[in-house]
């Protein structure tokens, strides 16, 4: 055995326990971009509908995200997938683009969804999504956009867990602003 | 070693139970900002969240003599847009409210400067996240010349325990940005100032 005090293990345990801080809890509610937003508004995109953001069963973090000890699921739909449709969909209703019966749809498979919360300095996150627009089932656009997004951490799970929790939908806004930045995108979804 | 190890201990005592802020958001469920079936007022309506108060983190009070931390404007900005679409015809963000020249040529009637100041609380000596939480907008309402129309303030009161916080910190937080914003929709829409 290691000649370990019982205060040293103590310390190391309550050095663990802090670093961890074990937790499941969902998202938070996703907060639209309003640049992404105004973006819409001058794009002259036509109205749109949202599809399904599909997620392979088999994806890791589509269902549960794991930061540390805690866990982090969606807090609308069943998965991450239902997330970024909901983001998506916000942000046209927000932008008045929003038609559940329009012709042209958004739709998505997400194909990386991750966040690495165990930095003690610093963590980042990364998200990877096929973006496809159909119009009357015929495909217009169909690219694959991904993001990468880094904040500063901390050594305390109390502080670190939430962090990279509030993140999240940060990276959402950053994904759907990278898909806007697409000419083509746009260039589809017009009529 | 013995005494090295009891001072750390001690050290991440302190740490672990004093003087955290721990982050939270305030980020309101868009779906409960909702106007109680009155007509769109006529108006193009513009408002001002200048970055640097996106940018203002703040601290307040939370439970075990521990603090929590959000950005209010960061924050609440998608709500306030949301409400003001639910109040007028349509809405645009504006970058400089002092530009009246580039508000009348693009067609902007009122422009809404909202303040945003925030109040947290928690009884707990054992828990962080806040039991109590306030969200004041106070707006102020300028024509497209720059003459005021109207000022007013709401204020949304958010509770919650720790058997329903306990997956959500933000919780409190969240009930007062959707009671703070509702109120705004109300306020907004019952102003006949606004109507002219």
């Amino acid at each position: 055995m290691l000649p370990i005090s019982r205060a040293t293990r103590l310390v190391a345990m309550l050095l663990a326990s802090l670093f961890v801080v074990g937790c499941a809890g969902p998202a938070p509610n996703y907060a639209p971009s309003i640049d992404n937003v105004e973006a819409f508004k001058k794009s002259g995109i036509a109205p749109s509908n949202i599809g399904t953001v599909t997620v392979a069963a088999d994806l890791p973090g589509g269902k549960i995200l794991n930061l540390r000890a805690n866990t982090m699921v969606s807090p609308v739909g069943a998965n991450f997938g239902d997330y970024i449709a909901m983001a998506l969909r916000q942000e046209l209703e927000l932008a008045k683009l929003f038609d559940a019966q329009s012709g042209l749809e958004i739709s998505g498979a997400l194909l990386r969804n991750n966040i690495d919360a165990g930095g003690i300095s610093s963590n980042e996150g990364q998200i990877e999504a096929r973006f496809v627009v159909k119009r009357g089932g015929q495909v217009r656009f169909d690219k694959v956009k991904r993001i990468e997004h880094k904040w500063e951490s901390s050594f305390a799970g109390a502080v670190a867990i939430p962090l990279a929790t509030n993140n999240y939908p940060v990276m959402v806004q950053k994904l759907i602003g990278s898909l806007l930045a697409d000419p083509e995108f746009i260039q589809s979804l017009r009529n | 070693m013995k005494q090295v190890a009891k001072l750390l201990l001690a050290s991440l005592a302190c740490i672990a139970l004093f003087g955290c802020a721990h982050p939270i958001t305030l980020n309101p469920d868009l779906a409960t900002i909702q106007a109680k079936g009155s007509p769109l007022i006529d108006k193009q309506v513009g408002f001002h969240i200048s970055d640097a108060s996106k940018a203002q983190e703040v601290t307040t009070p939370g439970g075990g003599g521990d603090k929590v931390r959000y950005f209010p404007y960061r924050d609440l900005e998608p709500g306030i847009y949301k409400a003001l679409t639910e109040v007028f015809r349509s809405v645009s963000k504006v970058k400089d409210p002092k530009d009246l020249e580039s508000l009348r040529t693009s067609g902007i009637s009122l422009l809404i400067v909202p303040e945003i100041t925030t109040t947290s609380a928690s009884p707990s000596p054992f828990t962080w996240p806040p039991t109590q939480f306030s969200v004041t907008l106070a707006c102020t309402v300028t024509d497209a010349a720059g003459k005021p129309v109207r000022s007013f303030s709401v204020t949304g009161n958010g509770k919650a325990e720790f058997d329903e916080f306990k997956s959500n910190f933000s919780l409190a937080a969240v009930r007062a940005s959707n009671d703070a914003l509702s109120r705004l929709v109300t306020v907004l829409g019952e102003s006949p100032e606004l109507r002219k």
